[in-house]
């Protein structure tokens, strides 16, 4: 343990913090899986988010690394070594809660230092590290109050004071910024992010909240009912989605997600065909297509037209303004369009309409594969 | 504004007029204030008497006079009569000692039922629950029986022990700690700390205001038993206050009321001026703790 003998571990960059693997981890509840069994790799040095809709396990697994939730299989290692049984405090690992787990009865420095007086460090070096950590955090003035005194923000500095005085490598969070408001959300966001690259953590963030993912991450681990669905960079993620879900899941608005057939795209009965807003465009020829409705957001215009029995949302910068008329032909480049083979189980996907053929749209000439975009 | 404040005002009257039978606005307030000035006149009125006399000389007794001279004398004459700073000794040592006892085992027992698991921990709580239904002094023969088994009939032990485990003050700080987020717990247990560790440093200061209140209900119930004291102890070594103040006022021991009375007022004394100096906090506490 060298970083426990440095007295500014705060203040410096850990130069090698150590990366996690989950070697087919997998929980149950009683009778009900909440993670199936799932292996994969949590980079050291790297802010990964495990992102995902509700009651997808997220929680679980981050508790499972934590060591408040025993796996029914499987094995953590973290740097290599394993600590699947470990007790929590054992593990190397510190950790922001969803509600901060501020202690009440303990004014903002005793908070901080909570765990150095547990571990008997001695008061000179407690007080140092505190006065680091309040100074890197803003929390100079506040050392005095109780947590009650204290906004949403400064409680969430002080839980991330805590956390980072403690001078383990890895950080696990759990939803932390939900209950900010959303100016303090943007701020607390880049706070983060700058702290995570600062001092080299490996931190692992939970979130339902793609735009989260999409600013902080340096890798996202996108999770569906206890399944990993893709994982890989943000934009990976976007540029080329593995799965309808994980297609459907980033982005805002989603991926319009078509049966390819409506898109007058030759494929096996059952692919579906994605394409994301902002790469349909609106030109001379191709896709015949119906003007439904439009929404205007200020810098862009979200467009939802029709074509045969699919239904497009597109987007484009606000001051093309619409379409002249209600007819219309709609384009894209070969490369933004996604495929997804027929999904085995019960598919979610709007079953295509054979009535509706796409060819017979009024003005545009007859194009069944659309021209690329210049 | 000018309109509101003739339709408000007679909006106001006409509700309690409207609550009561009609003809006689507000009586039923004016009877329920009646009613508690006279069930607590009634109430103090032994303690008025008991202060009137002792402050009085026993000439005063049984005649009341507004101007008759106030005297101090009851006291020391009390004092001198009986070894009461015995009792008074006796007393502090029974009442801190079943408190600290009630308060280390009702934590440890209410942290163990609040978050460990362990086989049997609802029968156990159960039980727990059972010894708040029984009336101790239903017990009084067994555990007499109990302490002489124990060799300690006539001693401070044999009159605090059947206390100590308190079932109430194990439920009253289960149900506290149960309210303590575990986010907290686990924020602790990742720094390291051992179990009683956790205790002291998180649910112990968390759970005051129930510590405060338990120990006020405990200290006073305490300190005024009589009963059982009475039949387990028979010496002066071992008297509480309360059996000794009974001896010292029984009818054969002669002793005038006017001194007993001023006894009565020694004995009962601390716990009152504790009760004024504190009442602020003990009230907060059993709000918080939600005694009411
Ligand atoms: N202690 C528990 N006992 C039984 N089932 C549980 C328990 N904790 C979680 N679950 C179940 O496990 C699944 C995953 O829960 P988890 O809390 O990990 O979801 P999550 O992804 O964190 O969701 P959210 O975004 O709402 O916090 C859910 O279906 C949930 O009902
Ligand atoms: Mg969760």
């Amino acid at each position: 343990m060298k970083r426990a003998k440095s007295t500014c571990v705060a203040a410096q960059s850990l130069p090698d913090a150590p990366g996690l693997i989950l070697h087919d981890l997998s929980k149950d509840y009683g009778t009900q899986r909440a993670i199936e069994t799932l292996g994969c790799e949590i980079r050291g040095g790297e802010f990964t988010v495990l992102l995902g809709p509700s009651g997808c396990g997220k929680s679980t697994l981050l508790r499972m690394i934590a060591g408040f939730e025993t796996p029914t299989g499987g094995r953590i290692t973290l740097g290599g070594r394993d600590i699947t049984a470990l007790p929590s405090s054992q593990r190397d690992i510190a950790m922001v809660f969803q509600n901060y787990a501020l202690f009440p009865h303990l004014d903002v420095a005793g908070n901080i230092t909570f765990g150095l007086n547990v571990r008997r460090v001695p008061r000179a070096e407690q007080r140092q590290r505190l006065d680091e950590v309040a100074r890197m955090m803003g929390l100079d003035a506040l050392l005095r109050r109780k947590p009650a005194q204290l906004s949403g923000g400064q409680q969430q500095r002080v839980a991330l004071a805590r956390a980072v005085i403690s001078g383990r490598p890895v950080l696990l969070m759990d939803e932390p910024l939900s209950n900010l408001d959303a100016k303090l959300r943007a701020e607390m966001r880049a706070e983060i992010r700058a702290l995570q690259r600062r001092l080299g953590l490996t931190l692992i963030y939970v979130t339902h909240d793609q735009v989260e993912a999409m600013t902080m991450a340096d890798r996202i681990i996108l999770l569906n009912a206890g399944r990993i669905e893709q994982s890989g960079t943000p934009e990976q993620i976007y540029s080329r989605p593995a799965t309808p879900f994980a297609a459907r899941f980033i982005g805002s608005p989603p991926m319009n997600l078509v049966p390819a057939e409506a898109l007058g795209i030759a494929a096996p009965p059952g692919t579906s065909a994605g394409l994301r807003p902002e790469d349909i465009e609106i030109a001379e020829t191709g896709l015949p297509a119906r003007l439904v409705s439009h929404e205007y957001l200020g810098a862009d215009l979200l467009i939802t037209v029709a074509a045969g029995s699919a239904r497009l949302i597109l987007r484009r910068p606000a001051r093309l303004g619409l379409p002249p008329g209600p007819e219309l032909c709609l384009r894209w480049a070969p490369d933004a369009l996604h495929r997804f083979a027929p999904q085995p189980g019960p598919a979610s996907l709007p079953t295509p309409d054979p009535a509706s053929d796409p060819a017979s749209g009024p003005a545009c000439a007859a194009e069944p594969a659309p021209q690329p975009a210049s | 504004m000018t309109f509101a404040t003739p339709t408000s005002a007679t909006a106001a009257v006409s509700a309690p007029v409207s609550a009561t039978t009609g003809a006689w606005p507000g009586l039923d307030r004016v009877l329920i204030s009646v009613g508690a000035w006279m069930l607590g006149l009634i109430w103090i009125a032994p303690l008025l008497y008991a202060a009137w006399t002792a402050f009085h000389p026993a000439a005063y007794e049984t005649r009341f006079d507004l101007l008759a001279p106030l005297s101090l004398e009851n006291f020391p004459l009390a004092w001198k009569q009986a070894p009461f700073a015995r009792y008074f000794l006796n007393t502090v040592i029974l009442v801190t000692s079943i408190l600290s006892v009630q308060l280390v085992v009702g934590t440890l027992a209410a942290f163990a039922f609040a978050r460990l698991r362990f086989a049997g921990r609802n029968l156990l709580f159960g039980l727990v629950l059972v010894q708040m239904m029984v009336m101790p002094d239903i017990l009084l023969v067994e555990n007499y029986r109990t302490m002489r088994m124990l060799g300690l009939v006539d001693t401070i032990a044999a009159i605090g022990l059947p206390y100590m485990a308190s079932g109430f003050g194990i439920f009253l700080l289960r149900q506290t700690f149960m309210t303590i987020p575990r986010e907290l717990d686990e924020a602790a247990r990742l720094e390291g700390v051992s179990l009683l560790g956790l205790i002291w440093r998180v649910y112990v200061p968390l759970a005051k205001p129930t510590y405060l209140a338990f120990g006020l209900v405990s200290v006073s119930a305490h300190w005024n038993d009589f009963i059982w004291p009475l039949i387990v102890t028979n010496s002066v070594s071992s008297r509480p206050l309360t059996v000794g103040l009974s001896i010292f006022a029984a009818p054969d021991s002669g002793v005038q009321w006017s001194v007993i009375n001023a006894a009565t007022l020694m004995t009962s004394a601390p716990l009152l001026i504790g009760f004024l100096l504190f009442q602020r906090q003990f009230v907060q506490s059993f709000m918080r703790a939600g005694i009411k």
